[in-house]
């Protein structure tokens, strides 16, 4: 490649749009031509240089200024009639571009005088023969069409509330609106239609159990690493995996081993079988429940959402009103929360129901004798050593206590009958 | 483009003057940036991009959505920018190439005189910036709207050569000039190179590419 056609493909190459087998003749060249790869170090710069001005702030009260400048303009529109508006602002625009801006100005100026004096009657007369149109009649103005989009938005908000839950009642509101909106039928339909296909799912899924199992183990002494192996092996085969596992050399030399197993849900009780098998059961204890409900109720919701959410993007391809999107943009990013949420929620549970867990602990002989060895324990153990110390004592001194009591007694009537005499 | 946008435009075509006064919002920093690197003076800058989105919103209902609104937003701008440049060059004779240039690209490729401030009149001004600044507004309208909206503002290919009515063939041939151009005079001042690269190289500047 020559100098020359380099350094028609730099320009291109910095912005990464050259096709790979230029780009390759050029790294090619680039590697051999310092000039051409100086330039491109150059061209860089000077993109990067452009890029910083891009930042560009706004003078105050741009949008302001423009938007009176828009809305004067617009009021001077409206005035005009339905057809003549296209004709009327396309004049403007002529009139905008022409070099004569102020003979325009002049003639625009009257002619605004001419059509408002002529439309303000028109209109009247358009909102009276509408207001005498009996209802039901298709009507064509550009009026009443808005208001049947509007009476379909509120009726598609009014969906959304039962379609939020499953209550039998909120359901039957929905289809009994429908009847009274023939219109909007197809819609309603499909929401129901979607409950049933729910419920019956309900019947298809199979029970989903959260299994946790904890075991206790003491084997041999020396027999750790072999017992870990076992562990491991029983693990693998039936596909599960240790998520966690930790040793401790306790006081005393004697080792302990835990492990966080996780196993396919359905092999949950032959693994705890072969467990505990690999040495004496010290302690064993199986927790299951039952998420089935809460599983279908997760799904459920999470379907609801979903068609909330398309819903509300149908309602924001009609909303009539900029508070309108903006609320219908609020009501889906609202939903769009909670669609994240009850996705989480049902990973979750798909994990923890579909693998079980296990905690296995693991020691050799008396090392799970001296449960915890924390601070707390030995200030425990201390104090109730204390404390039966002071009983052992107390235990000790009671029969001299009696013997003391007794002889005071004694002493005390023999001084009292020495005092009466 | 986004729902909410399409149906703000829908509504903006009907003569919603909220609905476009939103879609304003997300454009105007643009527009105005864009006005404001083609034409150098704040006051004008304001004053075309506020006469672009009035013409906007005039023209709003022969918006049919053929390209993207973005699209459309920024060929208003882009297009009065050019036209006000070109007649303003025609005043002003200055930086002007002799007659408007526009399609063929053999006549495009023409020497345009050199009009960027002499080496010592930069060199006094410190800032790179500000030499890239000036270096912009001393191009012609043409190549000046290819660095302001490539360069400057990261336009796409494709969207560029959509704004401008070129194809994406012409919008490369017609970049890589205009970068040329820029660089020219850039680096008559030596300031990039200083800058940005050893100084221990030395070579010549793209000229050697004519
Ligand atoms: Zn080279």
């Amino acid at each position: 490649m020559k100098c020359v056609e380099a350094r028609q493909l730099l320009s291109e190459y910095a912005d990464g749009e050259l096709d790979p087998i230029h780009a390759a003749k050029l790294e090619e060249h680039l590697s051999d031509c310092t000039e051409c790869a100086m330039e491109l170090q150059l061209l860089r710069a000077q993109i990067r240089c452009c890029a910083e001005l891009s930042d560009v702030k706004l003078p105050d009260g741009f949008h302001e200024e423009l938007m009176a400048r828009i809305k004067a303009s617009t009021q001077h529109s409206s005035a005009g009639s339905k057809t003549g508006m296209n004709w009327f602002s396309s004049w403007i625009e002529k009139a905008a571009q022409s070099r004569y801006r102020a003979v325009a100005g002049v003639a625009m100026v009257l002619l605004l005088a001419f059509v408002l004096s002529r439309a303000y009657p028109l209109v009247g007369g358009i909102g009276e023969t509408t207001k005498s149109r009996p209802e039901g009649v298709p009507q064509v103005t550009m009026q009443s069409a808005e208001k049947k989009l509007e009476l379909q938005d509120s009726y598609g908000r009014g969906a959304l509330q039962p379609a939020g839950s499953l209550a039998p009642g909120k359901e039957a509101q929905s289809q009994s609106q429908s009847h009274s909106q023939p219109q909007q039928f197809s819609s309603v339909n499909l929401d129901t239609a979607n409950v049933r296909a729910l419920s019956g799912q309900r019947l298809e899924i199979s029970q989903k159990l959260i299994k946790r199992g904890s075991l206790s183990l003491e084997v041999p002494e020396g027999s750790l690493d072999k017992a870990a192996q076992n562990v491991q092996s029983i693990v693998q085969a039936a596909g599960g995996y240790i998520e966690n596992s930790s040793s401790s050399s306790e006081t005393d030399k004697r080792g302990r081993l835990y492990f966080g197993l996780r196993v396919p849900e359905d092999r949950f009780d032959s693994v705890f079988e072969q467990l505990s098998r690999i040495g004496r059961v010290v302690s064993r204890s199986v927790n299951v429940s039952d998420v089935t409900e809460q599983f279908i109720d997760v799904q459920a919701q999470l379907r609801n959402k979903e068609t909330q959410e398309q819903r509300l993007l149908e309602i924001m391809g009609k909303a009539n009103t900029v508070g309108e999107i903006l609320q219908v943009e609020n009501e889906l990013n609202r939903v769009r929360t909670d669609i994240d949420s009850l996705k989480q929620r049902l990973k979750y549970l798909e994990n923890a129901t579909a693998m079980s867990t296990i905690a296995l602990t693991i020691a050799e002989p008396n090392a799970l004798l001296p449960v915890g060895g924390g601070l707390l324990d030995s200030v425990v153990q201390a104090f109730m050593r204390a404390a039966r110390g002071v009983l052992i004592l107390a235990a000790s001194l009671l029969p001299y206590a009696a013997a003391i009591a007794i002889v005071w007694w004694i002493i005390a009537k023999l001084l009292g009958r020495a005092a009466k005499s | 483009m986004s729902i909410e946008e399409t149906r703000l435009v829908e509504l903006a075509k009907r003569g919603d003057a909220d609905a476009f006064g939103l879609l304003v919002k997300d454009y105007e920093r643009k527009v105005y940036a864009i006005a404001y690197r083609m034409l150098g003076d704040g006051e004008d800058a304001k004053d075309l991009a506020q006469e672009a989105f009035v013409r906007l919103y005039v023209s709003m209902k022969s918006f049919q959505g053929e390209c993207s609104f973005s699209t459309w937003v920024y060929r208003i701008v882009s297009n009065l920018c050019i036209d006000r440049l070109r007649r303003k060059g025609k005043e002003l004779a200055r930086c002007s190439l002799d007659a408007p240039v526009q399609g063929d690209e053999d006549e495009f490729q023409r020497q345009v005189p050199d009009m960027s401030p002499g080496p010592e009149e930069i060199a006094e001004r410190v800032e790179l910036q500000e030499a890239v600044r000036e270096g912009i507004l001393s191009l012609p309208p043409e190549y000046r709207a290819m660095i302001v909206l490539r360069d400057v503002n990261g336009l796409s290919y494709e969207e560029i050569g959509e704004i401008l009515g070129l194809n994406v063939g012409t919008v490369k041939s017609r970049l890589w000039r205009a970068r040329q151009e820029l660089s020219r005079r850039l680096s008559s001042s030596e300031l990039l190179r200083a800058a940005f690269v050893n100084p221990a190289v030395k070579g010549g500047p793209a000229d050697e590419v004519r």
